[in-house]
């Protein structure tokens, strides 16, 4: 699958926050399959270019600053726009082509952004709303000084960072920031999964029921539907086996390197097949 | 019972606001920097119509509430503090959740409202939707490919920013602008052909589209004075995918620019924006918009089902 990239002489370009971890390894991973790549963590690197016709037929090239290797498919990892004097307009503006390129870049992209969202869309909201019978856990939005005694295992977030903040068993807990997102959940049958591409790596098979029914097969099936309709993806969820099938607790649009550490190497081999369609 | 939240300090939502309540709707309004200083909110993400807003002495249950008019302006960088600032953009991010979700008429969901940001993805997936042309286009941090597509455009180029930001669209003109080009190096902009002809606005409420035809001695009409301003009936041709558009992205309200160009009379689409400063069309249009939004908010009936 690598010798596509390879026989076009093309890049595989890699966007990702400097010190990212998982775009690291998955680019010395491809680097030992002699695919040339470019991990760029400063968009001022790059050259872009979007041409659209009258029918709105569009043409992307991305080029990487100064030697000019064109871009052949691209692995969105998430990247902030560098800030710079003039940041405020001028990162909106870089962030607003860079969304607009990878959205209509005519090669394969990794967490392609969509009309409505830079990021994969993988939070419980949107997905449970798009997946008949994926079940949204319990969980609510409360201010600061919030108390909560919740008969079951609660997780206590901040709403704007994601920041984990805590976990109750059943006693009380308090809301430290200005709004915390709480999620009640079953620790015992709670497991994640990495999507790579187009494949689905449950992370954690201790927690997960032996007993894989065909319901909670064809769940997981119209999952994948879902998740992969706007192309390949690299992200992880957070799920937990119900009495009727399976809750969404948890989306992470781009994974930490330890999330799925122990099987690097599929999981990159997986991300770029989703990249290459083999 | 209609709730309204959005910021005083915005003409926008105190017009419709004030429309709705002399309509005869009733309606609780939040002053969302009020709602900053002194308010709270609790949002149940699985059972949505438990949510409660709590402003002074007040609780809005918004169950209570069969639609909603908001307008949600991220203030938290105007904030006096830090405090009220992270609050401020704390609030804006749960308000926003809340009434993607709210089991009510909305207008407009917030998250589905983002998408203008980036114009060129934006234009180029709408406008294949509703198979409309579109002018052509070329964003791009390279000045030797601006310098191309510049020349490639017989009746000139016009350019403006490439997000939803707000930027006034100028002519390219060589001896102002020639220089500048090297800047584009530094943040990446939009460059379009010029295309001869009126503007016209339309504005989308559910099923129903008004129209204005406005026809400017400048290029942005925004910025002139001396422009005609024209009533018209859309062609079922635009009109028909225009409202499909809205359906198919699930904002009930937004406005959407074209231009008839001169000589072969084709509409052009230039964008569509979800969050419309209108008032000034529909002052124009004897408050045909308002009404629109008024009885779509007043009778639109949506189960909590279709909400989520």
């Amino acid at each position: 699958m690598e010798k596509k990239l390879q026989r076009n002489h093309t890049t595989l370009l890699i966007l990702a926050n400097k010190g990212d971890e998982a775009a690291e390894r998955f680019d010395s991973f491809c680097r030992s399959l002699r695919i040339q790549t470019a991990l760029i963590t400063d968009l001022r690197h790059m050259h872009l270019t979007i041409s659209a016709n009258r029918m709105g037929a569009a043409a992307v090239q991305l080029r990487v600053r100064p030697r000019g290797a064109i871009v052949g498919a691209v692995c969105n990892f998430g990247l902030t726009p560098t800030r710079g004097g003039d940041w405020d307009f001028r990162s909106g503006e870089l962030l607003a082509s860079w969304w607009s390129a990878l959205a209509l870049f005519p090669g394969p992209v990794l967490n392609r952004p969509t009309l409505s969202s830079f990021v994969p869309e993988v939070q419980p909201l949107s997905l449970c709303s798009k997946v008949p019978n994926l079940d949204m856990p319990d969980s609510w939005i409360s201010p600061e000084g919030a108390r909560v005694e919740s008969p079951e295992t609660t997780n206590v977030h901040l709403l704007s960072s994601g920041a984990f903040l805590g976990r109750t068993d059943g006693g009380p807990i308090t809301c430290q920031g200005e709004l915390c997102r709480f999620t009640t959940f079953n620790p015992n049958s709670t497991w994640r999964l990495l999507v790579a591409g187009k494949s689905l790596f449950p992370l954690d098979m201790a927690n997960m029921s032996s007993d894989i029914t065909e319901k909670r097969r064809a769940m997981l099936e119209r999952l994948r539907g879902e998740l992969t309709k706007t192309g390949p993806l690299f992200c992880v969820l957070v799920l937990s086996d119900t009495e009727d099938g399976i809750a969404l607790l948890a989306g992470h649009p781009f994974p930490h390197y330890s999330q799925y550490r122990h099987i690097d190497k599929v999981a990159h081999n997986a991300a770029l097949e989703g990249l290459t369609g083999c | 019972m209609l709730i309204c939240l959005g910021s005083a300090a915005d003409e926008t939502f105190t017009y419709l606001t004030g429309n709705l309540l002399r309509m005869g709707l009733e309606a609780h309004v939040i002053d969302i920097a009020s709602f900053a200083y002194s308010g709270s909110l609790q949002v149940d993400l699985k059972k949505p119509s438990q949510s409660f807003l709590q402003l002074g002495q007040r609780n809005h249950f918004l169950g209570d509430y069969s639609g909603a008019w908001v307008r949600l302006i991220n203030i938290s960088e105007q904030a006096p503090n830090e405090r009220l600032s992270n609050r401020s953009a704390d609030q804006h991010q749960a308000l926003s959740i809340f009434f993607d979700i709210a089991p009510m008429a909305v207008v407009n969901p917030p998250s589905r409202s983002g998408g203008n940001y980036a114009k060129v993805a934006h234009g180029r997936i709408l406008s294949s939707l509703a198979d409309f042309e579109m002018p052509r286009s070329c964003l791009t941090d390279d000045q030797l490919v601006a310098k191309e597509f510049i020349i490639s455009c017989p009746k000139g180029a016009v350019f403006k920013g490439a997000s939803g930001q707000k930027t006034w669209a100028c002519l390219y003109r060589k001896s102002d602008h020639a220089e500048r080009l090297r800047l584009l190096a530094n943040c990446p902009t939009l460059f379009q052909e010029y295309i001869p002809g009126p503007n016209v606005r339309v504005h989308v409420v559910g099923n129903q589209a008004f129209a204005e035809k406005i026809t400017s001695p400048e290029l942005d009409y925004r910025t002139a004075k001396g422009n005609r301003y024209e009533a018209i009936s859309l062609p079922l041709e635009i009109r028909d995918p225009c409202i499909l558009m809205c359906k198919n992205l699930g904002i009930p309200f937004m406005g959407i620019d074209f231009i008839i160009e001169e000589g072969s009379g084709n509409w052009i689409f230039l964008e569509a924006n979800s969050a419309p400063c209108f008032q000034g069309y529909d002052i124009r249009a004897n408050g045909k918009i308002c009404r629109a939004l008024g009885d779509y908010l007043a009778f639109q009936e949506v189960s909590v089902d279709a909400a989520l």
